[in-house]
């Protein structure tokens, strides 16, 4: 006896990132999901940028990780509530995941999430986790042939911080033509040049990613 | 290494299937239909790894034949489950 379903696998997946953006819209939570490659330094651009953020707005962090909790130690002096979860080897988080961790926090009293993925360029691009944002960092030092390389990550983020950029004449890196090509691939997304070990580089970003919290959440 | 999460929701996707008709309750899963389009983005070699891991100890479906079709339709379908007469 056969039965025919017909179902694409992916979108149970959407299905429950749909029901966590519902809660988080519901809670007035904004959310941020943030993508890179490994060692692109999204835990470093959060050092520099989350001590100015919460001056103003009350932050929450889920830390994806394969295994560690290194990530979360770099960050645990700001004294944010963090969930940490661990895929046990995979390579991104999924929606479930999320959904789990927000039962861990209390959303009545966030403002902004921030969800740290994992670190790949490929898999996180594929698994909607109900955020608002999906910010990627890029460093520009893995060299200026990844746009078209990893096209669906760099189509699907509305925001790409290019960072490291102050190594990029010592990478032999063309930063123009490089803007110019993610630019290509993604027309209406926001680009932010920083170097996320130094803070005067996060003022526009920080200041930026504030007001739109702000906007929204009031809205 | 997403093939993980892909066998949950897979095998999800069966036990709603399962649960949806009374016809199937009792009925062992004789093999599970995927269609999948090129260039994969799921590896059947993975997928069945982490699969197979998930149902081991589920009676009805733990000796499922996995079965996999090119299709021209973008992403990864179950596409039909076979259940014993």
């Amino acid at each position: 006896m056969e039965i025919k379903v017909l179902k694409n696998v992916m979108q149970k997946n959407s299905a429950i990132g749909n029901d966590n953006r519902d809660v988080f819209h519901q809670k007035g939570v904004y959310t941020i999901n943030l993508t890179s490659s490994p060692g692109a330094g999204k835990t470093t651009l959060l050092e520099n940028s989350l001590p100015e953020l919460m001056k103003s707005l009350n932050i929450a962090i889920i830390e994806g990780d394969p295994y560690t909790t290194r990530d979360a130690e770099r960050l645990a002096h700001l004294n944010l509530p963090t969930i940490q979860v661990n895929t046990e080897g995979g390579c991104h988080l999924d929606a479930q995941m999320i959904s789990q961790a927000i039962g861990e926090l209390d959303l009545d009293n966030i403002d902004l999430c921030v969800i740290e993925n994992v670190g790949n360029l490929v898999c996180p691009a594929a698994f909607d986790l109900g955020e608002t944002l999906r910010v990627m960092v890029y460093s520009i030092t893995e060299g200026a042939d990844k746009p078209k390389k990893y096209y669906n990550m760099f189509q699907g983020s509305h925001v790409i911080l290019i960072n490291k950029v102050e190594l990029a004449e010592l990478c032999n890196i063309d930063l123009e033509a490089t803007y110019q090509e993610v630019r290509e691939i993604n027309p209406t997304c926001k680009i932010f040049q920083i170097s996320a070990t130094r803070p005067e580089t996060l003022i526009e970003w920080n200041s930026w990613l504030a007001h739109t919290v702000k906007k929204a959440i009031c809205q | 290494m997403h093939e993980a999460s892909i066998a949950k929701y897979v095998l999800e996707i069966v036990q709603e299937t399962i649960d949806s008709d009374p016809c199937c309750q009792n009925k062992l899963v004789k093999s599970i239909t995927f269609a999948l389009s090129r260039p994969y983005t799921v590896y059947p070699d993975s997928f069945e790894f982490y699969f197979t891991e998930l149902i081991r100890d589920i009676p009805q479906i733990c000796g499922t034949q996995l079965i996999y079709i090119d299709s021209d339709q973008r992403g990864f379908f179950v596409s039909s489950i076979d259940f014993e007469d």
